[in-house]
């Protein structure tokens, strides 16, 4: 897929680390696209590899245990040109102007996301001064002043030359996305970028990225484990298992008729508000990422469990314009 | 910043003062004083010391008053570098013998400080930044070897294989013969820094290895946090991350402990100085706890405790420039 209007194209990726027990296959054979001004969402519990697919388009994946050991990832510039990121070695100096001038990054906790000792405002500018042509010192602050002020920081004139440690939790988190947005990226990755907020900050930090993404016609890819932000955001969700893609869908359907055994667990072990139902939590805990089962890797917590799944890892089947890796699916693939 | 720094100031004071009681007390504490030591020490070379000499002593001391009336006698002359006299020295002033020697121990102190740091941070950095590489594997083991061996037998090695290998006739001191005694010239400067660099790689290594060891674990735990990611994905080079943003962050324990380690530096050597024969302090305060030359010890001891309170200041100082979150705290 390459058409114009794709941002990123991932292909098979697979992201593994090496362990004194062997390899852990921490993303394995993932691919997904995102279009321009779209946003995809990725779900899944601690350990399911979201954070490690963002690290890995950033080629960013902690060195020297982890590597990217296949797969494709096509970046598309403005221009259409295109570049496999994989190919470059991370410290590269095409792949340094990629990072936070093309996609650019958010983090889970704002708290230590920003480095103690320089300033807010020096730590906006080093990125602007990065990948932009501002020289002027005058011209580099304001930018970053006007930047502070569009995340909806007050006084930005006199916060640009606060340290870190004088800001909120949320307000780290504004600046964060200030800094992230400073050089205008094509492409936002934001890993869990408010989980470790407070849900009005929350709700505050979730709808200033929509509008900016609007503002700016920019890509998102936003990770979290929390399927109400999820709902909120995404125009496609991608729900994550053990390093694999399970299900694929648009948010709308995922809610509606979700297909995976693992999503509908997801889902109904999740308070809804004015339901008097009991949550159900999904049994048991992810498998050892060094020791998956020969079938599926869910079929030691799945309520639909059968006797195939315990041997055969099942392939993608394509329902209903949604991507599902279930056996369950096998049939109603043909019939369609 | 200036307020940050006038009020640590202000807090040496108090602190130096009670320093200066408890060193008054120690300096007590030895059964007879001071003046029946020295009439002994007198009388047993077969002379005789005048009644009034002796009274004239005790006055000065205050010697048969109370203790905080001797503390105060002792303490007054401060201002005016009035330490008292030394009985060991033919009655020298203490004064007189600590500054042949503070100069020299401060030089040797602080010039073992900037070598251990100028050698150890950039290896610890290079340890850290290539974990468990051969190079990181080869620094760590020549680390542990600095800081198993013992300063003065590195001392001793050095000064055999420089008599018997190289033929150096002695690598002990700070000058060669001819400049010992000579007045203040270029070449008595060149002279003294070909002497200088051996008691500083001696007294230097096990510190050297200290600092390898902190730098590379301090540095490896940075590297961890997640604002060195932000500053990846900024699309900083890989060199301005370690040395902006990280470095600077793993510096805290080693400055810290480049303040404590002042006064050690001067007390620690001694060993080192005794075999080299260097003229510090170190041997001066060996040889008076030696002979209860109480004044000359108590003097030196107040010294080292203000070189540890000076320490703990630059330290203090330094981590205020470093780290903006200190100044608030």
């Amino acid at each position: 897929m390459s058409s114009s209007n794709c941002v990123i194209d991932v292909k098979n990726l697979q992201t593994f680390f090496n362990t004194e027990n062997g390899v852990v296959k921490a993303v394995n054979g993932v691919s997904f696209s995102i279009e321009k001004g779209k946003t995809l969402g990725i779900v899944g519990e601690s350990g399911c590899g979201k954070s490690m697919t963002s690290m890995s388009l950033m080629n960013l994946v902690p060195r020297p245990k982890g590597f990217i050991a296949g797969g494709e990832i096509n970046y598309f510039y403005e221009d259409g040109s295109k570049i496999d990121i994989t190919e470059y070695d991370h410290d590269s100096e095409k792949m340094r102007k990629i990072r936070g001038n093309e996609m650019a990054m958010i983090f889970q906790e704002p708290m230590t996301s920003l480095n103690p000792v320089y300033t807010v405002g020096d730590q906006i500018i080093e990125a602007i001064k990065l990948h932009q042509n501002y020289k002027n010192k005058d011209e580099l602050r304001e930018r970053a002043v006007k930047m502070l002020k569009k995340v909806g920081i007050s006084a930005p004139e006199n916060r640009v030359d606060e340290y870190p440690h004088e800001f909120s939790g949320g307000m780290r988190q504004r600046a964060m996305i200030a800094m992230a947005l400073s050089c205008n990226p094509r492409l936002l990755i934001a890993d869990e970028p408010t989980t470790a907020l407070d849900v009005t900050v929350e709700a505050q930090i979730i709808n200033l990225m929509g509008e900016l993404q609007k503002d700016m016609d920019m890509s998102i890819m936003f990770i979290t484990h929390d399927l109400g932000v999820i709902g909120d955001i995404a125009d496609e969700v991608m729900v994550m298992y053990t390093g694999k893609v399970v299900e694929k869908s648009d948010t709308k359907s995922l809610f509606s008729n979700p297909k995976h055994p693992y999503t509908r667990g997801l889902l109904n072990s999740r308070p809804v508000i004015g339901s008097k139902k009991r949550l159900e939590p999904i049994e048991g805990s992810v498998p050892d990422l060094l020791h998956l089962p020969e079938g599926c890797d869910f079929y030691d917590r799945c309520p639909k469990a059968m006797e195939i799944c315990k041997n055969e890892d099942p392939p993608v089947f394509e329902v209903e314009d949604c991507k599902v890796k279930c056996w369950l699916y096998r049939e109603e693939e043909k019939a369609s | 910043m200036i307020n940050y720094i006038s009020r640590r100031v202000a807090v040496m004071i108090p602190v130096l003062i009670l320093i200066s009681m408890f060193i008054f007390f120690i300096i007590q504490l030895p059964p007879g004083n001071y003046l029946d030591s020295y009439v002994a020490l007198v009388s047993s070379q077969g002379e005789t010391i005048s009644a009034e000499r002796v009274q004239k002593l005790e006055e000065r001391y205050g010697l048969n008053q109370p203790v905080y009336v001797k503390y105060w006698k002792w303490v007054k002359g401060f201002v005016f570098l009035d330490f008292g006299n030394s009985f060991q020295y033919d009655s020298a002033s203490v004064w007189s013998i600590v500054k042949q020697y503070l100069g020299y121990s401060i030089l040797i102190a602080g010039s073992t400080q900037i070598f251990m740091i100028v050698v150890g941070i950039p290896i610890g950095i290079y340890s850290a930044t290539h974990q468990y590489s051969f190079g990181d594997y080869f620094w760590t083991f020549i680390g542990f070897i600095g800081l198993s061996i013992p300063n003065f037998m590195l001392a001793l090695i050095l000064m055999y294989v420089g008599y018997f290998v190289f033929g150096i006739p002695s690598l002990g001191g700070l000058f060669s013969e001819q400049y010992v005694t000579a007045p203040w010239s270029i070449a008595k400067f060149i002279d003294l820094l070909a002497h200088l660099w051996i008691p500083v790689v001696v007294l230097g290594t096990a510190g050297t290895a200290g600092v390898i060891r902190t730098m590379r674990a301090n540095l490896l735990d940075v590297l961890n946090m997640q604002y060195i990611s932000t500053a990846r994905a900024k699309g900083l080079k890989e060199s301005v991350v370690i040395y902006k943003h990280a470095v600077r962050n793993a510096l805290h324990v080693i400055i810290m402990w480049a303040g404590m380690r002042l006064p050690k530096l001067i007390s620690g050597s001694t060993v080192v100085s005794i075999v080299l024969s260097l003229p510090t302090l170190g041997p001066i305060i060996y040889s008076a706890l030696r002979s209860q030359d109480m004044y000359l010890a108590g003097t030196v001891l107040l010294f080292q405790c203000i070189l540890l309170l000076v320490g703990n200041l630059v330290a203090d100082i330094i981590l205020a420039v470093v780290d903006p979150r200190i100044q608030y705290n």
